[in-house]
């Protein structure tokens, strides 16, 4: 499965506790289009994280609605940010990586990795 | 009659499911449109939230159909407990798997930022799993509007609600959606945009009149069905949530018992052809101490000697009042009511609206479930509200005394001491069965009383006026007034006898050539 493959990218290899460590749910949905879209810009957004630091999880809406339903997810693709504090959530497919990032607080210049 | 025949032949596969909210089944012929999604706009108080909740709550109380409410407004804590104040224990169904929330409200505990293409799958994902995890007949979206501040974009929103309204669809469940309106007079939606993925459509109001708040219900639209059309009022009742008081719906069936029963007076009883019907409705017309009261004491006296059960709505004076006058005429009220043959409740009309009027009345009928019932006086009840509120009252407590088959007696005050006739009359002389007229006639000087019964429905009658005596007995019905004329009127005049009968004809007035021609 692409998900499954995509959603293996950020995995820590490294398990360098120095570094924050990111942790990520992607809620989407596997007959809708915007779910391959969302994963690959996902994928870009861990790179320019480090993708040794990045946790993903892809959730089906579908298959898991009670994950769905304890997040109280919307709209999808919903991206969750868990970890590190605070808290964000993204609602859609994620095109616009700069905007993503700047919400999680990075501005431009200052960008890791 | 048209427009029936094409509703039922241009779709006969629409069923409906009763929401099982009082007054609701009726105005709407069945309920819900069943599978099918229905609009609940309204303003901000007009009860959409618990008419909707109600939905649910009855559905499985009444039907047990369960049901799915999912909020985009409130969390699901708050509806819990604002909605135990109606008696709606529904932490109770949710733990008997009656009962899931969808949590759709606003997140606020953390940032949330939107980029990119998005769809509302999550939540569809969400409601069928709710749907498929209590087993679901009935849904409710409340309010969609909230979404619009979650999300900017109308255009998409409402490619989205169409995906949500054709899943909803699909899985086979009957849907209310709310959204709320700016105004009574503004669109039916504040974004235009919830109208489209709903074939049907209900309106509540929450207005002023005659200083008092008024709630009404309207159905718009029904798309392929049939429903009654026009505001219905509702009222918010305690443990009950929505009572629907069909006002005017209901079809007026005239007097079928060819039961007689007494007036308490065996004079009036031959008058009448023998009784009155156990099922008719009777008005009495009079100025004030003519004897109306007096009439309705004979009728609940005579009707409780008897054994039979009586039901009085004094709006005019008290309790003692009224038992110190049917101790006057002979009656001990105060002992037929220690027997439980009668009950006396008294009211002032000014103190509720029309509509609580009719569910109190109703109220009490069913509690003591009497076989007569007496209103004493309608005229009391009419001067606190508009002559089409009045009908429509009278015409609701007519019906609803008909389908109990109780007989019924109403008083009307005429405001001239002499002739005359009332609004009330000519408002609902046609509703009623049999009328009695009560009239003070003044002759050579001296005040005297006279009765005659203007209309008997189904029956031969007398048609003399005849002059009767009250005293310690009750009332004494003696002779017709013989050559004399024009007593209806308020101006009698001795006439000889020849003159009299060309008279005849005009002596009852308006109301008796109304009356003629009706029959």
């Amino acid at each position: 499965m692409e998900h499954e493959t995509q959603a293996r990218l950020g995995m820590s290899e490294s398990g360098d506790l120095s570094l924050k460590r990111f942790r990520f749910r992607l809620y989407v949905s596997r007959e809708n289009s915007t779910a391959d879209q969302a994963i690959k810009n996902l994928g870009k957004i861990c790179h320019q994280l480090g993708l040794n630091i990045c946790d993903v999880e892809i959730i089906d809406v579908y298959a898991q609605p009670n994950r769905a339903e304890i997040d109280r997810v919307i709209a999808i693709p919903t991206l969750i940010k868990s970890d590190p504090l605070p808290v964000i959530r993204i609602i859609g497919d994620l095109r616009d990586s700069q905007k993503v990032l700047e919400t999680f607080g990075f501005s431009q210049e200052a960008q890791p990795g | 009659m048209v427009e029936q025949k094409q509703a039922s032949n241009v779709t006969p596969g629409i069923r409906k499911i009763s929401t099982g909210i009082p007054g609701f089944d009726l105005i709407s012929e069945g309920g819900m449109p069943e599978g099918g999604m229905t609009l609940l706009s309204g303003t901000a108080g007009s009860c959409k939230t618990v008419f909707a909740t109600q939905f649910l709550v009855e559905g499985i109380r009444q039907f047990g159909q369960a049901g799915i409410f999912v909020t985009f407004e409130e969390r699901p804590a708050r509806i819990r407990s604002h909605m135990t104040s109606l008696g709606w224990e529904i932490a109770k169904f949710e733990e008997e798997n009656n009962w899931a929330f969808v949590d759709a409200s606003p997140y606020t505990d953390g940032a949330q930022v939107t980029t990119g293409e998005f769809s509302l799958e999550g939540l569809i994902a969400r409601i069928g799993y709710a749907i498929q995890k209590v087993g679901a007949k009935r849904v409710v979206m409340d309010s969609l509007g909230t979404m619009f501040h979650q999300v900017m974009d109308p255009e998409r929103l409402r490619t989205e609600l169409f995906r949500v309204a054709s899943a909803l669809v699909n899985l086979g469940v009957t849907t209310i959606l709310t959204a709320e309106r700016d105004s009574d007079d503004s669109a039916i939606m504040r974004y235009g945009v919830e109208e489209f993925v709903a074939d049907n459509v209900i309106i509540l109001r929450n207005t002023r009149e005659i200083d008092k708040r008024h709630r009404s219900v309207e159905i718009l639209k029904f798309r392929g069905t049939r429903h009654q059309k026009g505001e219905f009022p509702f009222t918010i009742v305690d443990k009950k949530g929505v009572v629907i008081i069909p006002m005017s719906s209901i079809k007026l069936q005239q007097s079928s018992s060819a039961k007689r029963i007494t007036s308490g007076n065996l004079a009036l009883d031959n008058m009448c052809g023998g009784g009155l019907f156990a099922d008719s409705i009777v008005l009495i017309s009079g100025a004030t101490g003519t004897g109306k009261t007096l009439t309705v004491t004979q009728f609940l006296g005579g009707g409780a000697r008897l054994g039979e059960r009586c039901l009085l709505f004094a709006f005019e004076e008290s309790k003692e009042q009224i038992f110190r006058n049917a101790s006057s005429w002979g009656y001990d009220f105060e002992d037929l009511e220690k027997k439980g043959f009668l009950k006396v409740v008294c009211d002032y009309p000014e103190v509720t609206s029309r509509d609580e009027h009719f569910l109190n009345i109703k109220d009490h009928m069913e509690a003591y479930k009497p076989t007569r019932v007496a209103i004493d006086s309608l005229s009391a009840l009419e001067r606190v509200m508009s002559h089409k509120a009045f009908r429509e009252l009278v015409i609701s407590l007519t019906c609803h005394f008909k389908d109990l088959g109780v007989a019924g007696l109403y008083t009307s005050t005429t405001p001239a001491l002499t002739g005359g006739s009332t609004i009330t009359e000519a408002n609902i002389s046609t509703i009623t069965d049999s009328i009695i007229l009560l009239r003070y006639v003044e002759i050579l000087g001296e005040m005297r009383r006279g009765l005659t019964v203007l209309k008997m429905r189904g029956s031969a009658h007398n048609k003399e006026i005849r002059e009767f005596t009250i005293d310690s007995q009750g009332m004494h019905i003696g002779r017709p007034f013989k050559n004399l004329s024009g007593i209806l009127a308020g101006n009698p005049s001795l006439v000889n006898a020849g003159q009299e009968i060309n008279r005849i004809d005009s002596l009852f007035g308006d109301l008796g050539a109304r009356n003629q021609t009706d029959s």
